[in-house]
């Protein structure tokens, strides 16, 4: 592998992948360093939504604007990662002046009805009493009416994922999985990364480094001398087994806080929490407390909601720009691209921080501009323009479906996941190819040939974040085994390994769903515990 | 409705216990939830320091009700599991004879896998030995085949394809399936997943052996196993010849006179049992489903406390432990009790004098495997006696 390159980018989330694609696009030589995989830190935690920021309108309207002006963009380079989600405000007779109150959500909806057209989305209604509980049946009957908004959801994964294949298809080179662990600065310039690969150090030359690294970046800028303050929070998600609501529900938790649920692929996500966070990136953990403000907020307005069945749970750091004196919740999304060469003096490196999910196109290319300018590049952005893979044109499932003998609502999916490569994707497999291997998820086999060999896949735990594997109600007691098998297979791994790597998918997962467990799934989980420890071991039980 | 002994569980400790009791003379009643976990048995049975008394009760009528093992006294086997491992006893089923390790080296051996049963992968075991034993394994093969005339799903799990076994159709199309491979007969043993069959395995095995020449035989079974559903069917039947009063229902509650239980009330049912004479309680490894929303920790049906090591413990601290590979909670914790098998309370006392624990739910017997259930369920009937 070459070791010299025009610019690196360093960070697999929605920035560096989304930057590194705009370098390569650019024609600028870019290498993308990642540690672990593609989305998996902040950006694959994320709530998935590509929202205007109605929350945000009244104290950071800037940032409204950008986000929905932007995720118009998103959703023309990658509508087959897209889908929409109709949000709902309930209003109940417990608070005060709710009268007055639904008069204001109203208002307030009207204004943000302004930018939602710059983004696709529709204007908002009001409904009565009657209508919303036709819609959500499951709603507090002290409701007296609701407003509803149009937001977007999108597989933030698969966002990562293809802005990082779209960079490799336009020439840029990618690492992964591997750490940078330092800076080579002489005298008052950046010359290049140190960086841990497979176990062995090396260095890798460029005339700029970009640093992307989301919650790791002050840790990382701290060695090189630089300053990047932000101030990290923490944000919690549970998953639900599957849609419990057809609209994204707002409720307020106990700090007054807006929460939602959100039907999510074909899960619920209840989130968020928004909390300073001072620990290790690394190693994050959702606590009993967190699981418990989420469900008591959302039960004022989904009453039953300690009824359905939580399976698991997110938790990442937001990146948000450092103030003083705020809440977290009022915090600015705003982001900025720090130039280093005119704060402390250091050229040969930039930094990109804060900022939000909607606007991830927007930022890179703020970013890729001032890179362009450095590098003396006299290139424009073409990010907005140019589709990501597979988001070239439309899929019909039932046509599809037909094509390769699959359910429409399998070939549905599949479009969701791949868009108009979907043909490269069923050509992957054999003549079992085309049967589930996660049935939970309906992933196929070609599709986990197909992301070993395509999609740079090198573990159980990315093919999760590519497919889906492995994350539906069963945690892979039904399908852990065939898969590893195949991927093993794809892979040319030993038995021993597979066994490592089912281990490593086992604890990384059970750390997720562990907070949430009740009292019915602990004999399941033990189920599967045992099974997989009998497989572990090579030992019969 | 009055018992002398109410066992409370069936499983492997409970059948001990009223067999136990039972053959003490005593009039036992078994309550039992029907839709109990049974996913747990593999086939064989890890009974170190067998012959005892209690093992030999729990094989005879096992034995009568339908489920027969292969038995060898004072000597020790190795038999193939699904997961490609081996597992040593000395009592198996019947149905796995052929898959002790020693009669597979160095033969020819097929090992058949079903598309349809995506969870069994015939190759990872072959590929595990072959790893460790290339010489010995050389003739090993793989067949994997197509169910097509039995399922159409993509996707079938074990215990339904045990289950659609039990049709007559459709066995007498998979045995015409299987008869139907061309070389089948070049190999020495033939050896499938634990599938065939549940109530009347042991007639499939006599059918397909009939038109086969090499010997067949199943591998023991990863949970959630076919062998476990085929052991509990068994305990049943031996209950009913045995003429022991059997009910499938939970204990929903108890009536006390002092330290004394005097009556067990029946969930969902108006009826109690009263003057019950001893109580042998054996609800198993999930201690009746204990666990509650993480933040209690009880037994539910006597309240008794459940410890890990020397302490009582909270549900916090029994579902969260960080690492998935440490033992989980369900294999450390679980009642003390004293020598008699009596539960304690946090101070070390025995507080319900004629309540008896067995098997998984005493957490000294945790993990030594189904002999010390039995064993366990035998000494409470004897104590109980």
């Amino acid at each position: 592998m070459d070791n010299r390159y025009d610019v690196i980018v360093i960070g697999g989330g929605v920035n560096g992948t989304g930057i590194a694609r705009d370098c390569a696009m650019r024609g600028i030589k870019t290498l993308l360093v990642e540690k672990d995989d593609f989305g998996a830190g902040t950006t694959g935690a994320s709530s998935g939504m590509i929202h205007g920021g109605a929350r945000y309108m009244l104290h950071d309207v800037e940032t409204t604007k950008k986000s929905c002006l932007d995720s118009g963009y998103i959703q023309k380079i990658a509508h087959h990662l897209i889908f929409r989600i109709p949000f709902l405000i309930p209003v109940t007779s417990r608070e005060k002046f709710s009268r007055i109150n639904l008069n204001l959500i109203d208002a307030y909806f009207e204004a943000y009805d302004k930018f939602a057209v710059l983004k696709g989305g529709k204007p908002h209604t009001r409904l009565t009493k009657e209508q919303a509980l036709r819609i959500e049946p499951g709603l507090r009957k002290d409701l007296i009416g609701a407003v509803t908004m149009d937001e977007w959801g999108i597989d933030s994964h698969r966002l990562c994922l293809l802005n990082a294949l779209s960079a490799r298809e336009h020439g840029a080179a990618v690492l992964k999985p591997a750490e940078v662990v330092g800076f080579l600065i002489e005298g008052r310039r950046a010359k290049g990364i140190r960086v841990s690969d497979n176990g062995r150090y090396r260095e890798v030359f460029a005339k700029l480094i970009v640093n992307a690294s989301g919650p790791w970046i002050m840790n990382l800028s701290r060695g090189a001398g630089l300053d990047v303050k932000i101030r990290p929070g923490k944000g919690v998600h549970l998953v639900f087994e599957r849609r419990y609501s057809n609209y994204g529900v707002i409720a307020k938790a106990v700090d007054g806080r807006q929460i939602f649920i959100i039907p999510y692929k074909n899960m619920s996500l209840l989130g968020t929490t928004d909390d300073d966070y001072y620990g290790d990136p690394d190693n994050q953990s959702v606590t009993q407390d967190e699981v418990e403000y989420l469900l008591q907020g959302m039960e004022s307005a989904l009453p039953d909601i300690r009824n359905y069945r939580i399976i698991s749970t997110t938790s990442g750091i937001r990146v948000t720009l450092f103030e003083w004196g705020k809440n977290e919740d009022d915090l600015s999304r705003y982001h900025r691209v720090f130039d280093h060469e005119k704060v402390e003096g250091i050229s040969g490196i930039i930094s990109i921080a804060g900022g939000k999910l909607a606007s991830y196109r927007l930022m890179s290319e703020e970013a890729t501009d001032l890179a362009c300018e450095k590098l003396g590049i006299n290139a424009r952005c073409r990010t907005h323009l140019v589709p990501l893979p597979g988001g070239e044109e439309m899929q019909d499932p039932e046509e599809i479906g037909k094509q390769y003998g699959i359910p429409a609502f399998v070939a549905r999916r599949l479009i969701a996941r791949y868009g108009a490569r979907i043909h490269s994707v069923m050509e992957a497999g054999d003549a079992t190819g085309r049967s589930p291997v996660c049935i939970c998820e309906s992933v196929l086999e070609a599709e986990i040939r197909y992301a070993v060999r395509k999609e740079m896949a090198k573990s159980l735990l990315d093919l999760s974040r590519r497919t889906g594997f492995g994350t539906g109600p069963c945690h892979g007691a039904q399908c852990l085994l065939r898969g590893s098998w195949i991927l093993a297979e794809e892979l040319k791994l030993s038995i021993d390994e597979m066994d490592g790597m089912i281990q490593e998918f086992l604890q990384k997962t059970w750390q997720k769903r562990m907070p949430v467990l009740n009292y019915n799934q602990a004999p399941q989980e033990e189920m599967n515990r045992f099974i997989f420890q009998l497989w572990r071991t090579g030992h019969g039980g | 409705m009055e018992a002398e002994v109410i066992v409370i569980g069936c499983g492997p400790a409970g059948f001990s216990a009223a067999l136990g009791a039972s053959a003490n003379g005593k009039d036992v009643t078994v309550i039992s939830n029907p839709a109990s976990a049974a996913g747990f048995f593999s086939g064989a049975v890890f009974a170190p320091g067998h012959p005892y008394k209690a093992m030999d009760l729990f094989v005879d009528a096992l034995h009568d009700g339908g489920y027969t093992f292969k038995f060898h006294r004072n000597e020790t086997k190795q038999i193939l599991a699904e997961n490609g491992g081996a597992i040593e006893t000395g009592i198996y089923s019947e149905m796995s004879g052929v898959s002790e390790t020693s009669n597979l080296f160095k033969k020819r051996v097929l090992f058949i896998g079903f598309e349809n049963l995506r969870e069994y992968i015939p190759e990872l075991i072959c590929s595990r030995f072959r790893e460790k034993y290339p010489e010995l394994t050389a003739g090993w093969g793989v067949r994997r085949i197509k169910l097509e005339s039995i399922v159409r799903d993509a996707w079938i799990s074990k215990i339904t394809l045990a289950r659609l076994l039990e049709e007559k159709e459709y066995r007498a199309r998979f045995i015409e399936t299987i008869l139907r491979l061309n070389d089948i007969m070049d190999y020495d043993a033939v050896i499938f997943p634990a599938v065939l069959g549940i109530d009347s395995s042991a007639e499939i095995f006599r059918e397909l052996q009939k038109g086969l020449k090499p010997e067949i035989g199943e591998l023991l079974s990863v949970i959630p196993s076919v062998n476990g559903i085929r052991l509990l069917r068994a305990i049943r039947m031996a209950l009913k010849k045995r003429g022991i009063n059997f009910i499938p229902s939970m204990g929903a509650g108890f009536t006390l006179s002092g330290r004394l239980i005097t009556g067990i009330k029946i969930a969902g049912d108006t009826k109690e049992i009263m003057n019950a004479g001893k109580i042998i309680y054996a609800p198993g490894r999930f201690i009746g489903g204990g666990i509650k929303s993480g933040r209690q920790f009880v037994e539910p049906l006597f309240g008794l406390p459940i410890f890990n090591g020397k302490r009582a413990l909270t549900g916090y601290e029994v579902l969260y432990n960080d690492s998935y590979w440490d033992e989980h909670a369900g294999f450390r914790v679980g009642v003390k009790v004293d020598e008699l098998l009596r539960p304690l309370n946090e101070y070390g006392e025995v507080f319900l004098e004629n309540l008896f624990a067995a098997g998984s739910i005493i957490q000294q017997f945790s993990g030594v495997g189904m002999s010390g259930s039995v064993y366990s369920g035998y000494s409470a009937s004897q104590d109980a006696a």
